[in-house]
């Protein structure tokens, strides 16, 4: 048998393995092992599953992923969305469907602060959903506002998502965080446009509120948001101004939002033990996959079916618009059913030569992930927004209701990949001036 | 069966509190790493091996277990859920047993890597001084044994046919009350 064969079959296996629900890491790790061993031999297939586990974890850079774990969980235990909110609210209120708009805006302001779209959903959610449905909001568009939004948690800095894929794909992390910026403000945009459009022709979505607030209102309000502000400031101002490391950027990030939730009365020993503990699991189960990938890089590499798969795809002659297409459909599905960083770590070790081979900016590509993977966040038949924001309505409001409300910011989210894809700027703008 | 599950969930809880010290003491050190070359020009030694070879280490397979007890590893939810009680209690299973197979394998070759280290006193130069980072090279192994302990625990219990096999073994309740008395 051909070591391209092998190659092919441990794929296979590998996705029975998924299938069947074996944690991803696990499946990762077992299948290329297991390819390696039968392509050369037991010393090899050993050595590398000795050394690898080690050289991945110990390392420098990547303790940016647990300390901005860190920080996006003690600001969302700390409670910093209530005043986002009630800001975004006072602002953009009195717009049709104005408290929509509002909670785009506030999840784009917790976005800053926070890594993952789902801690985005469910800390606006919490908020957010009891106030609209008591001012009359249409429950599809209440919450599917939300869970549609939480997704520019992974896309607005600091993002996990674009950290890990500048490490796999060796991308700078800071030219990353530029361009999640440009794709991010572009969704919430796009988001709030396409809320009042629907408000605009079908008033009944969202009555009016009688009561704006003052301009004394507006400013007064300004200065509840002084933590978000200041934490974003501090880190990502500090990154930029060459002041400190992306690495250091999450511990200096981490430690200021412990200090601003603790002023502010949100940092109790509760809040606190539970957001380390978050952090470390969650870390602990992301590098797992990250090793298994890192793994099953090598096994392809060595059977030489990674260089046939890239092979294959480009003698179809395929322009880079239709691969980028295909890889965004494979992204949509596995999206589906598969917590985005895991659907990437897993694709990366096959779609990298892919994508580096066709010429693609991988600066480009890696927000162009970060953004389908963020759609999956949305769409049925799992989409794990959907179902945190679910959790927050309980039975009030049913699921199927949620994912209808959802299919408008789809639509909004459809034409801003157009864009990304017509206009590479809109993402290599931001990087550019670096 | 019920002790064991105890036994499991204090080992798990107690080496994910050394990760959580871990977790704490990087974001102070890097911050203050940080602080005293922005401001004094001074760097404290050997951050970067620490942080490194030590927490990030501690970080990354010290909460392996807990995140199988709390069932918080990823994986996909499509095909599994629709099939029929009684084969999914037997496909997980011949899958839990693959799951402690492989860990146990990283158990042993990494416990191999640690010994070989200690034997050859591993370090880590920085500016002409040098640090030992063997002792990191321990916490691997550490931390896939107790992943292997969870998995042959998911194993008995589904040899018994216990409805916890697929489950977290740390109920929100226990969580709460852990948190509580701690």
């Amino acid at each position: 048998m051909s070591p391209e064969i092998i190659g092919l079959i441990g794929l296979g296996v590998l996705a029975l393995l998924l299938l069947l629900r074996m944690p991803v890491g696990m499946s990762l790790i077992l299948v290329s092992f297991s390819g390696i061993y039968i392509l050369l031999g037991p010393r090899p297939a050993w050595g590398i599953l000795t050394n690898v586990p080690y050289q991945f974890a110990a390392k420098w850079t990547l303790s940016s992923v647990p300390m901005f774990l860190l920080m996006g969980y003690v600001c969302y235990h700390g409670g910093m969305t209530r005043a986002l909110f009630a800001a975004a609210r006072s602002w953009l209120g009195a717009l049709p469907g104005g408290l929509a708009i509002a909670s785009v805006f506030g999840a784009g302001g917790f976005a800053a602060v926070t890594g993952s779209s789902v801690a985005c959903a469910a800390a606006m959610g919490r908020i957010a959903v009891p106030e609209m449905t008591r001012a009359g909001y249409d429950p599809g568009l209440a919450t599917g506002s939300i869970a549609a939004a939480g997704t520019l948690g992974a896309l607005i800095p600091p993002s996990i998502l674009l950290i890990l894929f500048g490490i796999f794909a060796q991308v700078p992390i800071g030219q990353l965080f530029l361009g999640g910026i440009g794709a991010g403000v572009l969704t919430a945009v796009a988001y709030a446009v396409m809320i009042y459009i629907r408000v605009r022709l079908d008033p009944a979505l969202a009555p009016t509120r009688e009561d704006s607030a003052s301009w004394t209102e507006r400013l007064a309000h300004l200065k509840g948001i002084w933590p978000v502000i200041t934490l974003f400031i501090v880190v990502i101002g500090g990154m930029f101004a060459g002041l400190f490391t992306a690495t250091e950027a999450g511990a200096i990030g981490a430690l200021s939002a412990c200090i601003i939730a603790w002023m502010t009365g949100g940092l109790t020993k509760a809040t606190l033990r539970q957001s380390v503990n978050e952090t470390i699991v969650t870390t602990a189960a992301l590098f797992l996959i990250a090793i298994g990938a890192n793994l099953l890089t090598r096994f392809l590499a060595l059977s030489g079916s990674g260089e046939l798969i890239t092979e294959t795809i480009l003698a179809f002659g395929a322009s880079n618009l239709t691969l980028i297409l295909g890889i965004a459909l494979v992204y949509i599905i596995l999206g589906m059913f598969l917590d985005p960083i895991g659907a990437m770590l897993l694709t990366l070790p096959v779609l990298l030569p892919v994508v580096g081979e066709a010429g693609i900016p991988l600066l480009w590509f890696g927000v162009f992930v970060a953004k389908f993977l963020e759609i999956g966040m949305i769409t049925p038949p799992v989409g794990l927004n959907v179902f945190v924001i679910k959790g927050v309505v309980e039975r009030s409001i049913s699921l199927g209701v949620i994912f209808r409300g959802v299919i408008w910011f789809l639509i909004a989210d459809a034409v801003v990949v157009a864009i990304m894809v017509a206009f590479p700027q809109v993402i290599l703008w931001l990087p550019s001036l670096n | 069966m019920l002790k064991l599950i105890h036994l499991n969930n204090a080992l798990s809880r107690y080496t994910a509190l050394l990760a959580s010290l871990a977790v704490i003491a990087m974001m102070l050190l890097v911050a203050l790493d940080a602080f005293l070359r922005q401001s004094f020009g001074f760097r404290v030694p050997f951050v970067s091996v620490t942080v490194a070879n030590y927490f990030m280490v501690m970080i990354a397979f010290l909460p392996l277990a807990l995140a199988e007890t709390e069932d918080r590893h990823i994986s996909i939810d499509l095909l599994f859920s629709h099939l029929r009680a009684g084969i999914k209690r037997w496909i997980a299973l011949v899958l839990h047993v693959l799951c402690a197979l492989t860990c146990a394998g990283l158990t042993w070759t990494t416990w191999d890597e640690a010994m070989r280290r200690f034997s050859s006193g591993s370090v880590a130069v920085e500016d002409g001084a040098s640090m030992a980072i063997w002792p990191g090279y321990f916490i691997l192994p550490l931390g896939f044994f107790l992943l292997t302990l969870t998995y042959l625990l998911r194993v008995a219990l589904g040899l018994v046919g216990a409805a916890e096999a697929q489950q977290p073994l740390i109920g929100e309740a226990d969580v709460a009350a852990a948190e509580v008395n701690q």
